[in-house]
């Protein structure tokens, strides 16, 4: 008899807690549980999938405003343009991602990453659920961190 | 010293170019896959360092690895894999490929800088 793997909310906290801490330098909090971000902001979305021994998505859902200061802090700058923003936002999502990928049975490989970006939409990964959930509060922002697992 | 950094990242070469210059890299190139920079490497010269990222387009690190470790003037040249890659049998590989040192995503400055001194290069950070 085995167990499903599982990642946890724990592991999801500590996943992304690495990343803020070591890559952005920005601070990180728990976030109220929330859906959906408030209408007519701009929220971005980056997700990665995992493909083999194990199946599934990593998704990070934040405000273009969070992105944009995830992006200045990866280079440094105030100035950033929106394709150093996509670039930073996939590139987070690939960093824990990657990190997810390693606490789950392998061998198996992570996507190259997708972004979405835009006001009152929804994204899914069709053939997956929800395996567990993180909401976050950084720079005042909120944001959350989704793993799914594909459904046989 | 001259480094060249690989990573379909633009958001990640700037993060390990500061750190590089911190180190007292005063050349650095940049490439985003392993077919530009072997590109970079027949125009401008085998650098000391690559730091080169796994998961990219067109060609991936381990690719470049075994590539440009086919070439016998860059034999010198060290090998940084800075990848989110944690599977050992895939680190095995990298450093049988000719990788020098691997270091896991996300990394501290710190952890960096540690791993340039393993490989030799004297740090002013």
């Amino acid at each position: 008899m085995h167990s499903e793997p599982s990642i946890g909310p724990t592991e999801i906290w500590q996943l992304t807690e690495t990343v803020w801490s070591a890559i952005l330098n920005l601070d990180l909090a728990e976030g109220a549980a929330e859906t959906s971000h408030r209408s007519g902001i701009r929220v971005m979305t980056s997700c990665v999938q995992i493909t083999g021994a194990w199946d599934g998505a990593v998704v990070v859902r934040c405000t273009e405003d969070l992105a944009k200061r995830c992006a200045s802090a990866m280079f440094s700058t105030d100035s950033t343009t929106p394709a150093e923003v996509r670039d930073a936002l996939g590139e987070i999502v690939n960093m824990i991602g990657g990190n997810v990928k390693s606490l789950l049975p392998g061998p198996s490989k992570l996507s190259l990453p997708a972004i979405a970006e835009g006001i009152d939409y929804q994204m899914s990964v069709p053939g997956t659920r929800v395996m567990s959930e993180v909401s976050f509060r950084s720079q005042g922002q909120p944001m959350q961190v989704t793993v799914l697992v594909r459904v046989d | 010293m001259r480094a060249l950094v690989i990573d379909d990242s633009k958001a990640v070469r700037s993060i390990i170019r500061r750190i590089l210059a911190d180190c007292g890299f005063r050349e650095i190139l940049e490439a985003g896959h392993g077919k530009e920079a072997l590109e970079v490497i027949s125009q401008h010269g085998v650098p000391d360092l690559s730091v080169v990222d796994w998961s990219m387009p067109v060609m991936d690190g381990l690719t470049f690895v075994r590539a440009v470790r086919g070439f016998p003037e860059a034999a010198p040249m060290s090998i940084l894999m800075v990848t989110t890659e944690t599977e050992r049998p895939r680190i095995v590989g990298a450093l049988a490929a000719g990788a020098n040192e691997y270091l896991t995503k996300p990394f501290t400055k710190e952890a960096m800088v540690e791993k340039l001194g393993i490989l030799g290069f004297g740090v002013n950070a």
